[in-house]
């Protein structure tokens, strides 16, 4: 016997670029799933995501696909894995070629992954770029991300100071 | 436009938004959320978030507040070493030349300084200096020792010097204060006079120590003991709370359980900005005659949350609650060690109770009166089924029976159903559910199930902790055995079971037996069975591990 038709959901981004994509894959996304199931009639206009772009979206559900059908974080679940999530930046094989892309991108990836509430793609995300700071100087966190040193000398001797009893000696 | 349309629209309209993304964190800088900015620090050590303080404005104003605001020092004695107090405290210093060292060692793995092997009197200009230079330190916790030291004159002398040293150190720049001293201390501790402008004190000054054959009383006999220590707590405590009137948070543990200190011992006539109260052991005045200052309670007009527990021995402490229910501070949470007539008719004349913890139902008939009963399910609960979001009832673990303090739904069901925003509760099952006698894990099955499907409609519920009783417990009686048995059986019940009237998806059970060791081995733990309701096969085996 054939198994049953997945249902197709279209969405459409910030910049007219529709998507049309299995539920199931939408549905790693708590924002669209509480869409849907807070509509219970067939609706066959694209659902509209304004602040999300078409290239972004399209990382978000080549992730969201490559995940289907693992389990969603319960709140639970969320709350008792939340130190172990703080402690480790361990990040899957897959999940980090998929995440090698430029800063921008990254950026707008984790943005967005927030905005549509997929906390394992916010996760990657966030913990990509603690990584990326890891061990680094604040003079090349600022290199790194464009950062522009806005203390005033003195200012900047006062915040050191308070933090030496706990820098390497 | 269609329906469709309008639906999706309305929906983009209630979502949020954030701004136009730009190229990097660093232009992002100002617009960047800073929820975002904070979950990917979130895996970041202390040290890497130290050095965010200093990239920009921006991020100090978002990480300054992460860094290292909490110091323990902790005074511990290693029971283990027989060496004496000098040589070990020679060895450790030889090791350890420099303070930052040490502490920059700590500070990764805790917050923690474990001083009595660690710093010598000659370490302390180190230890002063240190402390002074930690400007973002708002919280201090002391905690010292000296029970089973061979040296007690000068442990004394030495722990006086490091708590003289941290709290000049730190004096008028800390938030939260914490003072554990030693049980038999009775010395003030010098500096306490330095410290003003705190938010939150708690001190635990408790009789009951640790040894190794349980928990014992020091001098519990002894009345003189006593009087020193009510002394300790009118001289070092009082003076503190007084110097420090915008306390928001005050929490007093007391473990003398002879005429130890009153309320107006420690209490000065007004805490105004007192929001979080916390008394624990005091001598409760039990009648009009002694009025002690917290039976005026006025000055505590501000008072939220509330917790009193007299751990020691029942007390009848009808004149706090008639004070409570004449000042009627706007109490929004209750934790109370004991229910009784007082007790229910101060609930019953106010509305507006968030959480109400009842701690202890003890073995006194007053507690177990049908009246008592009535009266907090007719009219006292009633009185907060607006606004009611906790309940837990407690028991005492040797009473055998709980004349209806038990969860029994025919009795309950028509109280709790009147509490529209409850979504915590926690109760105890009646005995014939919660059986003290061996049986079969089906047999269990059916008597949990059965109490859940009279629970009644409660769709608000998020969360039901049953508490399965503990056994009576004594070494060597095979109990222990027993109580592992239970558990056992609870873990393969409990993923069973279905809570039907609630929503299913957010409810989440919970079933817990507290598991003993046997005296004189270290530490005892709760294991909870922690489930989602599930979907389930319910075609469970008839297995006898719980006999077994």
């Amino acid at each position: 016997m054939a198994a049953p038709a997945t249902q197709q959901i279209k969405i459409r981004c910030n910049d007219e670029k529709e998507f049309t994509v299995d539920r199931d894959v939408l549905e790693r996304s708590v924002l669209i799933k509480n869409m849907l199931e807070d509509v219970t009639e067939q609706q066959d206009a694209p659902i509209p995501l304004p602040n999300v772009s078409g290239p972004v979206m399209a990382k978000v559900l080549e992730y969201c696909t490559h995940h289907r059908g693992e389990p969603l974080p319960s709140a639970d679940t969320e709350q008792s894995q939340d130190e172990t999530r703080k402690r480790t930046t361990d990040i899957s094989e897959w999940d980090q070629k998929f995440i090698t892309v430029d800063q921008e991108m990254l950026f707008e990836i984790i943005l967005a992954a927030n905005y549509l509430d997929i906390k394992s793609l916010l996760d990657v995300g966030c913990k990509t770029v603690a990584n990326m700071i890891k061990g680094k100087t604040p003079e090349e966190i600022r290199k790194l991300f464009n950062i522009v040193n806005d203390f005033t000398p003195e200012e900047e001797a006062q915040i050191k100071k308070e933090n030496e009893w706990a820098e390497d000696r | 436009m269609t329906l469709c349309n309008e639906v999706w629209t309305i929906f983009s309209s209630i979502l949020p938004t954030h701004p136009a993304l730009s190229s990097s964190l660093g232009t992002m800088s100002r617009d960047y959320p800073s929820d975002i900015l904070l979950q990917i620090f979130s895996h970041l050590d202390s040290q890497s978030k130290q050095r965010l303080c200093l990239v920009s404005r921006y991020f100090h104003s978002i990480f300054a507040p992460l860094v290292l605001r909490h110091i323990r020092f902790l005074f511990c004695q290693e029971r283990a070493s027989t060496e004496s107090i000098d040589a070990r405290l020679k060895t450790c210093s030889s090791s350890l030349s420099n303070l930052y060292q040490h502490a920059r060692t700590l500070r990764v793995k805790t917050n923690s300084f474990y001083l009595s092997r660690h710093v010598t009197t000659s370490l302390l200009p180190a230890l002063w200096r240190t402390m002074a230079s930690l400007a973002s330190l708002k919280s201090l916790e002391l905690e010292w020792e000296r029970h089973g030291e061979e040296n007690l004159e000068m442990m004394e002398r030495y722990q006086s010097h490091v708590i003289e040293s941290v709290l000049h150190a730190t004096k008028d720049r800390l938030d939260r204060l914490v003072l554990i001293p030693d049980a038999a201390s009775q010395s003030l501790p010098v500096g306490l006079e330095w410290i003003r402008g705190l938010k939150s004190l708690r001190i635990v000054h408790d009789q009951l120590g640790w040894g190794c054959s349980g928990f014992f009383w020091y001098d519990s006999e002894d009345d003189r003991a006593c009087q020193c220590h009510r002394q300790w707590m009118k001289n070092a405590l009082k003076p503190l709370i007084s110097a420090n009137p915008e306390l928001e948070t005050l929490e007093i543990v007391q473990g003398c359980r002879n005429g130890g200190p009153e309320p107006n011992d420690v209490l000065p006539a007004s805490l105004k900005g007192l929001r979080n109260l916390t008394i624990s052991g005091l001598e409760l005045p039990s009648n009009q005659k002694r009025r002690a200052s917290l039976v005026e309670l006025s000055p505590l007009r501000n008072l939220r949350h509330l917790t009193v527990r007299a751990p020691y021995k029942w007390l009848k402490i009808d004149a706090f609650w008639g004070a409570l229910k004449a000042a009627q501070p706007p109490l929004e949470t209750l934790a109370s060690f004991q229910v009784c007539l007082s007790m229910v008719n101060y609930l019953n004349s106010f509305s507006g109770l968030r959480s109400l913890e009842i701690q202890r139902i003890d073995a006194v008939d007053e507690c177990h009166s049908p009246e008592i009963l009535s009266l907090f399910l007719d009219h006292a609960l009633p009185s907060h089924a607006y606004s009611l979001e906790r309940l837990e009832i407690h028991y005492q673990s040797d009473v055998s029976t709980l004349s209806g303090w038990d969860f029994d739904p025919n009795t309950w069901a028509p109280a709790l159903a009147q509490l529209s925003k409850l979504k915590h509760l926690a109760i105890y099952p009646p005995p014939h559910s919660a059986h003290h006698e061996p049986i079969t894990t089906s047999q269990l099955f059916r008597s949990y199930q059965a109490l859940l499907d009279n629970v009644g409609d409660m769709s608000s519920l998020i969360t039901l902790k049953i508490n399965h009783p503990q056994p009576t417990f004594e070494c060597g009686t095979g109990h222990m055995h027993w109580s592992s048995g239970v558990q056992r059986a609870l873990n393969n019940v409990v993923p069973k079971l279905r809570v039907k009237n609630a929503s299913p998806r957010e409810l989440v059970l919970y079933t817990g037996v507290q598991h003993c060791v046997p005296l004189g081995s270290e530490g005892w733990g709760y294991n909870p069975v922690r489930v989602c309701v599930p979907e389930v096969d319910s075609s469970d085996e008839d297995d006898d591990i719980y006999r077994a």
